[in-house]
């Protein structure tokens, strides 16, 4: 089998013939890595920077896919602030990561005539080719995309203000879930013509001891407008991940009745892989569950061998899992740990014949 | 008019239910059945809170209730704060609150931050990715009675430790209680960053920085 074969099989309920690895690095953990590995960076001026250092990581460390970026993410810097091309602002942390202070809607009447479509343009693809081109037509392209919730949040200008409005506004809830769906629509659109195989949705929409609203709130402002993305990505014939950090138990249920083919990060602090594998491994390819907060970060290699070693054995038989960090790569992830990692899935992770 | 604790039963309903619009004309009410400004905070109030923080912490509402709430109860603490220094309530103290830095999440300490407010205490909001000096210049221009900080990330708790050690440099440590909370954050983490509490959510942060006050009012 081949990269391409490995990942879709495990998507779509398989046995391959091994453990799939994939990751999700940032550009901070993609230099690191190059540079414990003696990977000469292209330099900051390629546009393409992050595409092809990932690129170059696939093959030198024989991963699968690393999944590439939201194209939607790239920001503007202008001067202190950062923007995003749908008039959200930003401001940068320490440590280089932009946080959000403000956004372009504050009431129903400003996402009247509101579309975000017109801000997409083709170049946003071209990141799709380059990696083509670089890997080949034997490795998976997988994609993330920002579900509607957080894009909704992002037009209000911070998580906790949309909160506020699934109790109190709800019209405006509805406004902004439509306007974020048809863009989501149409960037999968997009992507299956530029050639992508797969869609990873990012819906952060629980903390570590739950969600972060209900079921209910789930039903009524969430669950309808997933169902058109991952009906609109079936219709493309592209599997689509469900990537949602923290404790997902409550809605574990749902994100299967929506279609969703996978389960990711599948956080060890607040998910037992055992149980995950046991209660829906059977339906959901499950994609993580490697400890990116302590063990990738502070731990020895022998340790990151030994976990990935018994996750492999708990979440690997009969397929459906993907080796993957539990949530991404960033700055404080010890390059030798993560090579370690990859190591040790190829070691474990061969199927039987 | 006479007095009708049934006012104040609907108020905590009214808190409960995030009803912004109902509260302030209920707490109108009752001042003007000539109930005490403090027994509307924390008999109405304040009981309301608390009892959708047991919701909370069951796991039977969610942050949006509780936002809702929080939103309710400080419009109506913004109607009551006249009334309660007109009536001679002291101050219940000042908290000055943040998200360390490199770390840029919010809701968690703004939540925190309204409930106490809520709750009738003076609060400074730093904001996200306050860096050790900030905190330090916060607690040494404020003279607040609690220091409360929010971390997400494990590799950002080690700031808890940072600030604490400054303000023991600063000669500042003795006159602030430190109180920690964030998702990793842990009883044992707090106590060996040399914090005084820890929380393990948004109402837990509120009742200890009622206890840690406490321990400044027996000094």
């Amino acid at each position: 089998m081949n990269s391409k074969e490995r990942v879709l099989t495990s998507l779509r309920g398989g046995q391959p013939d091994r453990v799939p690895i994939v990751e999700t690095p940032d550009l901070a953990s993609l230099l690191n890595l190059a540079a414990a590995l003696g990977i000469p960076s292209p330099g900051p001026e390629d546009t393409y920077l992050v595409h092809r250092m990932a690129c170059r990581l696939v093959l030198e460390l024989g991963l699968d896919a690393m999944l590439m970026p939201d194209p939607l993410d790239v920001m503007e810097h202008d001067g202190g602030i950062i923007r995003d091309r749908f008039g959200s602002e930003y401001r940068e942390s320490v440590h280089g990561e932009p946080y959000l202070f403000r956004g372009p809607v504050e009431k129903l009447e400003d996402t009247v005539g509101l579309d975000m479509r017109p801000a997409v343009s083709s170049a946003d693809f071209a990141p799709i080719a380059v990696t083509r081109d670089a890997l080949g037509p034997e490795r998976p392209v997988i994609m993330w995309l920002t579900a509607p919730f957080k894009l909704s949040w992002r037009l209000r200008g911070g998580m906790q203000e949309l909160l506020t409005d699934f109790a109190k506004r709800p019209e405006l809830v509805h406004a902004l879930a439509r306007v974020t769906t048809d863009l989501l629509v149409s960037m999968v659109e997009g992507a299956a013509d530029a050639g992508v195989d797969a869609i990873i949705l990012a819906g952060d929409i629980a903390g570590e001891e739950g969600p972060l609203f209900s079921p209910r709130h789930f039903r009524e402002y969430v669950r309808p407008y997933y169902e058109e993305i991952v009906a609109s990505s079936h219709a493309r014939n592209m599997p689509v991940i469900y990537h949602g950090d923290g404790n997902m138990w409550p809605f574990m249920e749902e994100i299967i009745d929506i279609g969703f083919h996978g389960f990711n990060p599948i956080q060890p602090q607040c998910m037992d892989i055992a149980e995950v594998k046991r209660s829906v491994g059977d339906r959901l390819c499950l994609v993580g569950n490697i400890d990116c907060r302590d063990l990738l970060c502070t731990g020895t290699e022998e340790e990151v061998e030994r976990v990935v070693r018994e996750t492999i054995a708990i979440a690997a038989p009969g397929g459906g899992y993907m080796l993957h960090s539990s949530n991404s790569l960033h700055h404080d992830v010890r390059p030798e740990n993560y090579i370690a990692m990859v190591r040790a899935g190829q070691k474990y992770g061969i199927y039987p014949d | 008019m006479a007095r009708d604790a049934g006012v104040l039963r609907e108020i905590a309903a009214a808190v409960e239910a995030g009803d912004d619009e109902a509260l302030p004309a209920l707490v109108q009410e009752a001042l003007g059945q000539g109930m005490p400004a403090a027994s509307v905070l924390d008999d109405g109030l304040v009981a309301g809170m608390e009892s959708l923080g047991r919701q909370f912490g069951a796991g039977e509402v969610f942050l949006p209730e509780v936002l809702a709430a929080a939103d309710a109860l400080n419009a109506a603490v913004s109607v009551l704060g006249p009334h309660l220094v007109a009536e001679g309530n002291p101050a219940r103290g000042k908290v000055v609150i943040g998200t360390v830095a490199g770390d840029v999440h919010s809701i968690g300490k703004n939540l925190v931050a309204l409930l106490l407010r809520g709750n009738g205490y003076e609060v400074t909001d730093l904001g996200v990715d306050v860096s050790v000096e900030e905190f330090v210049a916060a607690v040494a221009d404020e003279r607040p009675q609690v220091l409360a900080m929010s971390a997400l990330l494990s590799s950002t708790t080690a700031q808890f430790a940072a600030v604490t050690e400054a303000l023991e440099i600063a000669g500042l440590r003795r006159q602030v209680r430190v109180l920690v909370g964030g998702a990793p954050v842990r009883q044992e983490f707090a106590t060996r960053a040399g914090a005084d509490g820890f929380a393990a959510n948004c109402v837990a942060a509120v009742a200890e920085a009622t206890r840690l006050m406490a321990e400044t009012e027996d000094e």
